[in-house]
């Protein structure tokens, strides 16, 4: 500041403009360095909140019931259940398929322990 | 109209002059319904564990000198009532009415806080997060692979789920009804009710179903025997054939799924009941955020045959 106060006044605003312009340059450096930053900091957010939750994420459980399907009429059918309850009966879904006329029934009654396969 | 008076160039115009209704219509919500009738435990923040208390048979037996107390003969089965963290929010800058035609209902000038139907918005607002709720707490499912914008019926398991799980892990028999008609829905409740424990039969117990079952279930109930079934202010029925409720739940959607087992069997968490009213309101400049922040859950505390009793419907 002291070599400028030596200059004439025109100078002086000539050398202050240029001292300006440099700064400038530099803070509009430094804004553009702080915005790419942040568009990095912004796309870690949305991977990070894109991420499954661990702790709450759902286990799927495997269905007991057993694989054998069973001919009715064309309809190929299997049983999605382990057991189900038939006429207040406790009925194992295994044992129900060495009983046809049950099987039958089940068909007719549209039961949802059955399904189309 | 009087031929003296030339209205032509006024008609031009006829698209252009009408009336704007001070008021708003909205569908009508229904409440938060079962809150209202099942166990609601409040103060969890992320877990409670509720136990059941089991006896095993023969707990007496022939006297003799020696003691022989028997072995596992009380056990402790603990059931976790998990809640989820939710939030609802509502961002809203009423100067910005002034840009249609609802602009006319802000006062005169320029107050960033002058919100025309504020107290009619917000309290349907309230009432839709309360059906949310209520549909979250029957049909919510938890995903396999949950984000960060999920909405409230994907960050846990509502009761559908869950007796949807209990089944495949062979914990509950559903029992057969098949599809629930018209001609069929009184015969298949009643199949339900005797695989009911006997001693819930004495006590007591609730039938949920959706609408749609519960309509079926009037209708074969007035053929078979030519009379209407009373019903209460909820328009819940007491079922004349034994010690039970039935309810119509809407927030069981569509699901044809008949759930029997008493009501205090279904349990809510909630971190507090309170939250759900709790609107936070702050201002953002000419904006104004409005939020609430809850956490909500739901478990069913005896997971058994005979005391949680369903069909085999989804």
């Amino acid at each position: 500041m002291d070599a400028i106060k030596e200059l004439t006044p025109k100078q002086q605003l000539a050398a202050l403009k240029e001292q300006f312009a440099n700064q400038e340059s530099v803070i509009l450096d430094q804004q553009k360095q702080l915005e790419m930053q942040g568009e990095i900091l912004l796309d870690q957010q949305k991977q990070i909140e894109n991420l499954p939750t661990q702790e709450s994420a759902k286990v799927e459980l495997k269905s007991q019931a057993p694989t054998k399907a069973f001919v009715i009429g064309k309809q190929k059918y299997r049983f999605n259940v382990a057991a189900f309850y038939w006429n207040n009966e406790k009925v194992r879904s295994e044992d129900a398929l060495k009983d046809e006329s049950l099987l039958k029934d089940l068909v007719e009654a549209g039961a949802g322990v059955i399904e189309a396969v | 109209m009087s031929k003296s008076l030339s209205l032509t160039n006024a008609a031009a115009l006829q698209a252009f002059v009408q009336t704007v209704a001070p008021d708003l219509l909205v569908r009508m919500f229904y409440k938060f319904k079962t809150a209202e009738m099942v166990r609601v435990h409040e103060g969890i923040k992320g877990r409670k564990i509720l136990t059941e208390l089991t006896f095993a048979d023969n707990l007496v037996k022939k006297w003799r000198a020696q003691f022989d107390g028997n072995d596992n003969a009380v056990g402790f089965d603990p059931r976790i009532l998990e809640v989820a963290f939710n939030k609802a929010e509502l961002s809203v800058i009423p100067q910005e009415l002034e840009s249609n035609y609802l602009g006319e209902f802000r006062k005169k000038g320029q107050n960033q806080h002058d919100w025309p139907f504020e107290a009619f918005i917000l309290d349907n607002w309230v009432k839709k997060i309360a059906q949310e709720n209520e549909n979250a707490v029957w049909r919510a499912a938890l995903p396999a692979s949950p984000t960060a914008t999920d909405a409230l019926a994907l960050t846990f398991d509502g009761y559908l789920e869950i007796i949807k799980d209990l089944i495949s892990a062979t914990t509950i028999t559903p029992v057969v009804t098949g599809a629930i008609s018209i001609t069929n829905a009184v015969g298949n409740v009643e199949k339900m009710w005797e695989v009911l424990d006997p001693s819930l039969k004495d006590q007591g117990v609730d039938i949920f179903c959706s609408w749609q079952i519960y309509s079926k279930y009037l209708q074969d109930y007035r053929e078979r025997y030519g009379k209407y079934i009373g019903k209460d202010q909820s328009g819940s029925v007491q079922l004349d054939w034994g010690n039970a409720t039935l309810h119509a739940m809407a927030g069981m959607g569509t699901s044809s799924r008949i759930v029997m087992t008493p009501a205090a069997n279904l349990n809510i968490g909630f971190d507090s009941p309170g939250d759900l009213s709790n609107l936070n309101f702050e201002d953002d400049h000419r904006q104004i955020d409005i939020w609430m922040d809850y956490k909500l859950g739901v478990q069913i505390g005896i997971a058994r045959d005979t005391i949680l009793v369903v069909n085999d419907q989804v």
